[in-house]
């Protein structure tokens, strides 16, 4: 009795929340998929109306199409069937009566009214589907024979076990080549497409302005923690550096947008590196992996130029992950100082190595020492004393802060908020972790499901919304499993990439407590794509045995090619910045030119840009079918 | 609980459909666009890579976007000479020469008009003084606060601050 009102609780708690994703997934598509027709109605004017007045009627309330049917009855197609407008037409003085809208709620009649046929459409949808997996579960449990002994999760084996030997090597270098080759396509015209990309006027010509002076001044100059609210040193070396180290100003942009592409790059070839696919099987899976890497807003807000400074910071983190899985050896500690340093001093979201170092020691990551932990310790004690020690100048808002479906100017959120910001601190960081693992929301908007609300919502968003939801599922999944398997053993390097893309989600979301940004993410998404690599590759493993169910494998399949799609829409997000950036070069020159007239440094600078600024060659979106665009992003 | 020395796809049934599978998506992204990408280099004039096709100056002032003006005064379009326009809306379809400025002002094209401003524009040009006062006259306020900020006209021309007639809005501003 028990036995069975277990299975069923089961079988229920298991059908309600198929029910729930099936609901919520037949919205989501349905949403962005189900046509918005001019909903057709009759109204009867008053004897009194005149001419004009109905003229200016169907002006106000959007009523098209007018054709008289008798007597002062009108057939119109209403465009705008919001409440509002149904509402003020009903109650409108010239209007006697009308037909096909329901004047009690102010909607058009059902048969017409997509905001409320959609969610019952959906509904219908999740209850089949909820009812359709309760029947095959079932029927499943009575043809299937009984599970033999559950297949081990294979374990990625570590850099030091016996097998890694020169087969196994050969093996690697092939198919991590083979990777790379199914990879370079997307590198490559992503790439291309950055590096046709020009500079916009905002954001480049002030800070290489910045740069002139300070560099006028002491090179010193860029570490002075009180000099802003923010801190990039090497950020502003590097341009520093750039600008005096080249012959032309043009090449030293150059210079820097090589710079930025590099980092893109060798992010791409680290990730293949570090997941060291040794089987057809585990190159599907990196394969995988590195559309999830590309696909991510954390990833696509970083290519941005010139804000290159996360970017710089992601590949590092796949060195220093690298580098403490390898086994121990003497230059590890001092390269990982360095690393840490270099990530920071780039951006403040480095400091989420620090925590990530920290927890693979006490992980037991062979390659990490007690003597690499204190002193990465030390490196982090001594920049957060320095860095508050100058915090008397910061304001509580440092930029505009998405909040709900909206976005609050900085001023104003201090108005609102500045007496005690803890709860929108606590908002952005959350809202930064949502969309590192939900796509939603996004700069802390939540724009998805203000669209969905709307019924404005686009393919791509469903696309994100749900590509994303599934992976962290299964993600989720996988560390269950990886941390149950270790439970009382030695940490495995799984298990700490379980536990280290915890950390840097929490890490990075803390990070953004000012306000959200998808760019704040970025340190996170190369450990969410590590762990993508291997739940998707756990999942895949528990799919090859006859039997189990094709569903499955398809909705494998599916996650794959919903990626594949999040990393191309990725190219024409670039793109798509490159045209915005150009289009301000052409729209704005006069206004700055006006604006800056007594700034006479940043008038050359303005004036000896315009040319990459203006660049025909500037890299333009594809001009793809509309159903293919709407699949790939809103650029 | 080591991972396989051998190959899965090669040992394990059902695991050569599950390898694909999951590589299929990638493998036809990076033929797609290999083929895209290559094919527009090959043709520069590939539907998918190539701009849209070019439409008269005028008719671009009026209805394009603002690269594809900005084309025009890059090929050598001088912004500040009038051109024959004609609109069924804006000039009840006559035929009236006008600068381009106009033009883009009557239309509402904030960012053609910036742009036009930027590349040569002059607001002391004939035709042009009045600028402002049409994007009054339309209701442009953005427009016109544009136009005075960053056209820097040597002699300030004041606006006519008459009603606007009814009528086609350039033709009326015009006569």
């Amino acid at each position: 009795m028990t036995l069975i009102g277990g299975t069923l609780r089961r079988l229920l708690a298991t059908g309600a929340a198929v029910f729930a994703v099936a609901t919520l997934a037949a919205w989501l598509t349905l949403s962005a998929v189900w046509p918005r027709h001019p909903v057709t109605v009759r109204i009867r004017w008053t004897p009194a109306t005149t001419d004009n007045q109905r003229a200016d009627a169907e002006r106000r309330f959007h009523l098209t199409s007018g054709r008289l049917d008798e007597g002062t009855t009108w057939e119109y197609r209403l465009t705008d069937p919001s409440t509002s407008n149904i509402r003020a037409l009903v109650l409108h003085g010239a209007v006697d009566d009308t037909a096909h809208l329901n004047r009690l709620r102010y909607r058009p009649e059902f048969a017409q009214d997509r905001s409320r046929q959609l969610p019952a459409a959906a509904v219908a949808t999740g209850a089949f589907g909820a009812i359709a997996f309760v029947l095959v579960t079932r029927r499943r449990r009575r043809t299937v024979a009984p599970p033999g002994p559950e297949r081990p999760l294979p374990v990625v084996d570590d850099w030091t076990a016996p097998e890694s030997g020169p087969a196994a090597r050969r093996q690697e270098r092939l198919w991590s080549l083979a990777v790379l080759g199914v990879a370079a396509p997307l590198t490559i015209v992503l790439c291309t497409a950055m590096w046709r990309t020009p500079y916009p006027i905002s954001e480049t010509v002030s800070l290489l302005e910045d740069v002139e002076i300070a560099q006028e001044r002491s090179l010193l100059s860029f570490f002075d923690p009180t000099a802003r609210s923010w801190y990039r040193p090497l950020y502003h070396l590097t341009w520093s550096v750039l600008w005096r180290g080249t012959e032309t100003q043009s090449t030293s942009l150059q210079a820097f947008k090589l710079f930025q592409i590099l980092s893109a790059a060798v992010l791409i070839l680290l990730l293949v590196r570090c997941v060291r696919p040794r089987t057809a099987f585990d190159a599907a899976a990196a394969a995988f992996a590195l559309a999830v890497l590309v696909g991510m807003p954390g990833f696509r807000d970083n290519l941005e130029l010139p804000l290159l400074m996360t970017l710089v910071g992601m590949p590092i983190a796949l060195m220093l992950w690298w580098l403490m899985e390898r086994p121990a050896a003497w230059w590890h500690g001092p390269s990982m100082v360095v690393l840490v340093l270099v990530a920071i001093g780039f951006k403040e979201q480095g400091l989420v190595l620090v925590p990530i170092l920290l927890v693979a020691w006490w992980m037991g990551a062979p390659g990490v020492g007690r003597g690499t932990a204190a002193a990465v310790t030390a490196v982090a004690l001594v920049y957060l004393t320095v860095r508050f020690g100058a915090a008397g100048s910061w304001r509580p808002f440092e930029q505009d802060v998405g909040l709900g479906f909206q976005v609050v100017a900085a001023d104003d959120a201090f108005e609102r908020f500045g007496a005690f910001p803890w709860w929108l601190y606590a908002y952005n960081a959350v809202s930064t972790a949502g969309n590192i693992l939900f796509s939603e929301p996004s700069n802390g908007r939540f724009l998805t499901i203000r669209d969905a609300l709307q019924g404005t919502i686009a393919p791509w968003q469903v696309n994100h919304v749900l590509s994303s939801l599934a992976l962290t599922g299964l993600i989720a999944w996988w560390g269950v499993q990886v941390m149950r398997r270790d439970r009382g053993c030695a940490w495995s390097p799984e298990s700490r990439v379980v536990v280290l893309a915890v950390i840097a989600v929490a890490a990075s979301g803390t990070l953004g407590f000012n306000y959200a940004r998808d760019r704040l993410g970025g340190m996170s998404v190369v450990f969410y794509a590590l762990a993508a690599f291997h739940a998707v590759r756990a999942a895949a493993w528990r799919l090859t045995p006859p039997g189990t169910s094709g569903g499955l494998v398809v909705g494998l399949f599916l996650l794959a090619a919903a990626w594949q799609i999040r990393a191309v829409g990725t190219i024409e997000d670039v793109r798509a910045a490159s045209e915005a950036s150009q289009r301000e070069w052409i729209t704005a020159l006069a206004s700055r030119r006006a604006d800056f007239a007594d700034r006479t440094r940043y008038l050359r600078i303005l004036e000896s840009m315009a040319g990459q600024g203006l660049d025909p060659a500037a890299a333009r979106r594809s001009t793809y079918p509309e159903w293919a665009a709407s699949l790939l992003g809103e650029q | 609980m080591t991972a396989p020395d051998v190959d899965p796809v090669n040992t394990v049934p059902r695991a050569h459909l599950v390898t694909w599978l999951m590589a299929a998506p990638a493998l036809v992204g990076a033929l797609g666009l290999a083929a895209i990408e290559g094919g527009g280099l090959m043709r520069p004039a590939s539907p998918l890579t190539a701009p849209p096709p070019g439409r008269s100056f005028a008719d671009t002032l009026r209805n394009g976007s603002v690269e594809e003006a900005y084309a025009h005064v890059k090929a050598g379009q001088d912004p500040n000479a009038p051109l024959p326009f004609r609109d069924p809306d804006l000039t009840a379809g006559r035929e009236v020469m006008v600068t381009p400025l106009l033009v883009a002002v009557a239309a509402g094209q904030a960012n053609t008009v910036m742009m036009l401003l930027s590349f040569g524009a002059d607001l002391d040009a004939p035709g042009n003084a009045r600028a402002a006062c049409l994007a009054d006259r339309l209701g442009h306020d953005d427009i016109a606060a544009g136009i005075r900020r960053n056209g820097r006209p040597l002699v300030d021309v004041p606006c006519d601050t008459r009603p606007p007639e009814s009528g086609p809005r350039l033709l009326s501003f015009l006569d």
